[in-house]
């Protein structure tokens, strides 16, 4: 579909009118135990209608991409606007706009691997670990694939073509351990195509020795103490922590239905040490893994600084929410799938990094913890959060003990940034991560390692 | 084009190509979904999807590839690229495909929705929300979901499947002044829309409990103690023994019970059935995603292992019999007591609506934070409580179990009743 031709079928006579065609691509390859066993392919597009009339959205989605689909698609998204207005009766209401226009579309430069290279590297893979670490029990090798390609028109006049990319390798390990299976795993890669993350399987060797040698240490590891200890949450956590416990209470969809930020617009929240941004595409020159150069309602994203030197300063914003608030415009509205409505959704939220070393951070716990990969993590609107841990030490007299058991932290997000002393001067982004807000979506969470308390389960 | 046509049409040409054996799922839906947000009327959606997955079998290797358009050109690309996938996957002799089975129609739920009375329902909702709880802000939806799908396959499989029910989401919290409470939400699938959602699946007692958790406290001192947890906030622990010990994990080895059956595993107290049939379990497909008839079964029999739920790659792979496939429409039987007496014989322990867990260890070790939970003390619910932690095994855990209530939620995929655990550990921040 052109977008001369995308942009003439929106018709006149609605407030705001938005127009999407969509193809999300999919690859899925994994190997168990050596036999490629996970060998899938998907693609799923359609168009997608959303108009807003009086206050309320009528949104209408079709697999059909034809011009005649299309018509009727945005007619009868119009029709649900105003069947709703029959029930909803609220008064007119213009949304606010920043419309922009774009070509992004990250395909690789390089030369396209072919489904039978790709298979052999993740075979190498698998042999690597297979030769060096026969004792384990299990191995899994998994590849996945997502591109996200759209092309919308909205009635502003914002226009984007935007294909994001993302390719991961997952290599998990398990093995037995007096009878009992220990398990450990790692993500590698991140935005781009194949050819931008895998080119020479020994370039991971490294850290698949790491994922083995962790997953050894396991067999030692102990419960971590109940309570309340020093800490120092490596990058990976302190990523996950800018997104659930602080980016989820500062979406402003949250603060509208009464997360604890909406208090807080302004004052003190965190040690002056901490800023945290959700950054709309680039970082230190860097695409970061998710980059939104312009959002799914047309708005040209911006960074938004949610906390500056401690002060809470933002929210992020779709146009609704911006209306509702009046507040400027940040360019966070996204959608997963060709059927589903833009909702306020981070980008790439990071903690700026600090200027301590990791090795001081851990020398200055006399009795604490270093707290290093998450599993997975939950937020709540009084920022209180939990994380999973499947990797961290014990620290005794500043120096690293025994691995932990699997462990679960928490705490109140806005209480545990105030007790933020240190912060690393490096920063790593999470490649992997999807958050799940009615739809799932792609984000990406960066973090300097930080040192605060926190409270550990265990026994 | 016909789409049994098209299913057939498309299976012989991938038996033509060279296919061993081949399969085909095709499947459709249409949406009509509602959105309450921040309170108000915000949101129509009409929704409609279409999906093929087919997947060849040669040589003992296998590809499968899943496609949203219905052209010719469409599909016999996907073809193509399944045979260029087959030629450089590995074999395996686990891979297979399901016998003939009879062909058969299935019909479950309403199929025709009244559209006006799923908006009714949700305005409803809202307004009762409103006016019976003030202080609480929500977001909800309200749905009617229809599904058409058609499974076949090359050893004469030809299986369809009309499928209908509504369902319900609402995610909420309560705001007293500056103090506010944790979220909570609700979320099933329900085969009609005869009662208010209020009055189903425990949801105006969720709401009532966040407008009493604005005010919450840590608890005194660590403690180990009962826990009875409410439906929503045990299933998570029951998909962890599914999928790590009874299911997939025997495959991938990290099960604790990787030869059992028939051998008491779990808690006497405890039979654990799935119930895909029934038009209780109103979400739930009677075709499996291997491509059998769904059957009911009981899975854990007061205790005892009587299926593992594998599906046939899984079953072969490890060479165990497919009985039952992995399993769908999941049923705790419920015990005789009315969950408030239960509370009555705690001396020390939480009720616990919802716990917010890392995943656990293989061998079943975990930590939890409580959420929405409140502390017993000599057979009364004392407070609410927050930042307190409760950690456990989960294996332990099903076999600490005490007593099962006589009433129970039905979400449509799953149904259980509030179970009450003795020894668990809960630890203050």
């Amino acid at each position: 579909m052109d977008s001369l031709r995308l942009k003439e079928l929106l018709p006149a006579g609605s407030d705001y009118l938005e127009l999407k065609v969509q193809q999300n691509r999919s690859r899925q390859l994994g190997f168990l135990n050596g036999t490629l066993n996970f060998n899938s392919k998907s693609a799923s597009s359609g168009i997608m209608a959303r108009s807003f009339q009086n206050g309320v959205w009528g949104l209408t989605s079709s697999p059909d991409i034809s011009d005649d689909s299309m018509r009727r698609t945005i007619k009868r998204a119009i029709a649900n606007a105003q069947t709703l207005h029959q029930r909803a009766r609220k008064a007119e209401v213009m949304l606010p706009s920043n419309s922009a226009s774009g070509e992004y579309l990250f395909f690789t430069k390089k030369n396209a691997a072919s489904a039978q290279e790709r298979i052999e590297y993740l075979r190498e893979i698998d042999n690597y670990i297979k030769d060096k670490y026969p004792d384990l029990s299990t191995r899994i090798v998994n590849s996945s694939v997502l591109e996200m390609e759209k092309h919308i028109v909205t009635s502003d006049g914002a226009e984007i073509r935007s294909m994001t990319p993302r390719t991961i390798m997952y290599v998990m390990m398990v093995c037995l351990h007096e009878g009992t299976p220990l398990q450990h795993y790692d993500v590698f890669g991140g935005f781009g195509q194949w050819e931008d993350n895998f080119a020479d399987p020994s370039d991971l060797y490294e850290k698949i020795d790491l994922v083995y040698q962790q997953l050894m240490d396991k067999k030692e590891a102990v419960f971590a103490h109940a309570g309340t200890f020093d800490c120092v949450l490596d990058s990976r956590l302190a990523g996950i922590l800018s997104h659930e416990a602080i980016g989820h209470t500062t979406e402003a969809d949250f603060v509208i239905n009464g997360s604890i930020a909406g208090e807080y617009l302004g004052q003190e929240v965190a040690s002056p040490l901490v800023t945290l941004i959700d950054v709309a595409h680039t970082w230190d020159d860097q695409l970061c893994p998710v980059p939104v150069f312009i959002d799914d309602e047309g708005v040209l994203a911006e960074d938004c600084v949610v906390i500056e030197d401690g002060i809470l300063r933002r929210y992020m914003h779709n146009k609704e929410s911006a209306q509702l608030m009046g507040h400027a415009l940040t360019g966070n509205a996204r959608a997963y799938t060709y059927t589903d409505e833009p909702l306020i959704r981070m980008r790439n939220t990071m903690i700026v990094p600090g200027k301590s070393k990791l090795d001081e951070m851990i020398a200055s716990i006399e009795d604490g913890y270093y707290l290093i990969e998450p599993s997975n993590g939950q937020a709540d609107s009084t920022s209180e959060f939990m994380f999973g841990v499947t990797l961290g030490y014990e620290i005794k007299n500043g120096k690293l003990g025994k691995a932990i058991k699997e462990t679960t932290i928490s705490g109140v997000a806005f209480d545990l940034l105030k007790t933020i002393t240190m912060i690393s001067d490096d920063i790593y982004w999470s490649c992997a991560g999807m958050c799940g807000k009615k739809q799932m979506i792609p984000v990406g969470m960066g973090g300097p390692a930080i040192k605060c308390r926190v409270n550990i389960g265990g026994k | 084009m016909d789409k049994r046509k098209l299913t057939q049409q498309t299976l012989k040409r991938m038996m033509d190509l060279g296919a061993d054996k081949a399969s085909i799922r095709l499947s459709a839906s249409d949406t009509q979904e509602f959105n309450v947000v921040y309170r108000e009327l915000n949101l129509l959606r009409s929704i409609s999807t279409q999906s093929m997955g087919l997947s060849v079998i040669k040589d003992q290797k296998s590809a499968s590839v899943n496609v949203n358009q219905l052209d010719d050109q469409t599909i016999n690309g996907a073809i193509d690229e399944l045979f260029q996938s087959i030629e450089t996957a590995d074999a395996d002799p686990a891979y297979d495909i399901s016998p003939h089975q009879p062909p058969s129609v299935f019909e479950k739920g309403t199929l025709k929705p009244d559209v006006d009375l799923v908006c009714d329902r949700l305005v409803e909702y809202a307004r009762q929300c409103k006016k019976d709880y003030p202080s609480v802000q929500f977001d909800a939806t309200m749905s009617h979901h229809k599904q058409h799908v058609l499974f076949a396959n090359s050893n004469g499989v030809d299986l369809e499947e009309n499928l209908g029910y509504y369902d319900f989401m609402s995610m909420f919290s309560a705001k007293d002044g500056n103090k506010m409470s944790s979220f909570n939400f609700t979320t099933f699938s329900a085969a009609d829309l005869d009662k208010p959602v209020m009055d189903m699946n425990f949801t105006g007692e969720l709401i009532r409990q966040i407008t009493e958790q604005t005010s919450t406290r840590p608890i005194a001192e660590n403690f180990t103690g009962d826990v009875i947890f409410m439906p929503f906030g045990f299933m998570e622990f029951l998909f962890e023994i599914v999928g790590n010990h009874i299911g997939n994990g025997v495959m991938m080895k990290t099960s604790r019970f990787p030869d059992h059956l028939g051998q008491k595993i779990l808690d006497d107290k405890l039979t654990l059935r799935i119930m895909p049939c029934s038009p209780e379990m109103c979400s739930e497909s009677r075709i499996t995603t291997d491509g059998y008839i769904a059957e009911d079964a009981t899975i854990i029999d007061h205790g005892i292992l009587r299926h593992y739920l594998l599906n046939l790659f899984a079953a072969n792979k490890t060479g165990k019999q497919r009985t039952v496939g992995s399993g769908n429409g999941f049923v705790i039987d419920p015990g005789t007591t009315p969950w408030r007496d239960m509370i009555a014989s705690v001396k020390r322990g939480i009720l616990c609506p919802r716990v917010s867990q890392g995943s656990p260890n293989p061998n079943g070790d975990f930590s939890a934070v409580l959420k929405n939970s409140y502390y017993i003390e000599d057979g009364r619910i004392a407070y609410p409580i927050s930042e307190t932690m409760m950690s456990g095994n989960v294996i332990e855990m099903f076999n600490q179990m005490i007593d099962l209530s006589a009433e129970t939620i039905n979400t449509g995929w799953m149904k259980a009743p509030f179970i009450k655990i003795e020894d668990l550990f809960i630890s203050k921040k």
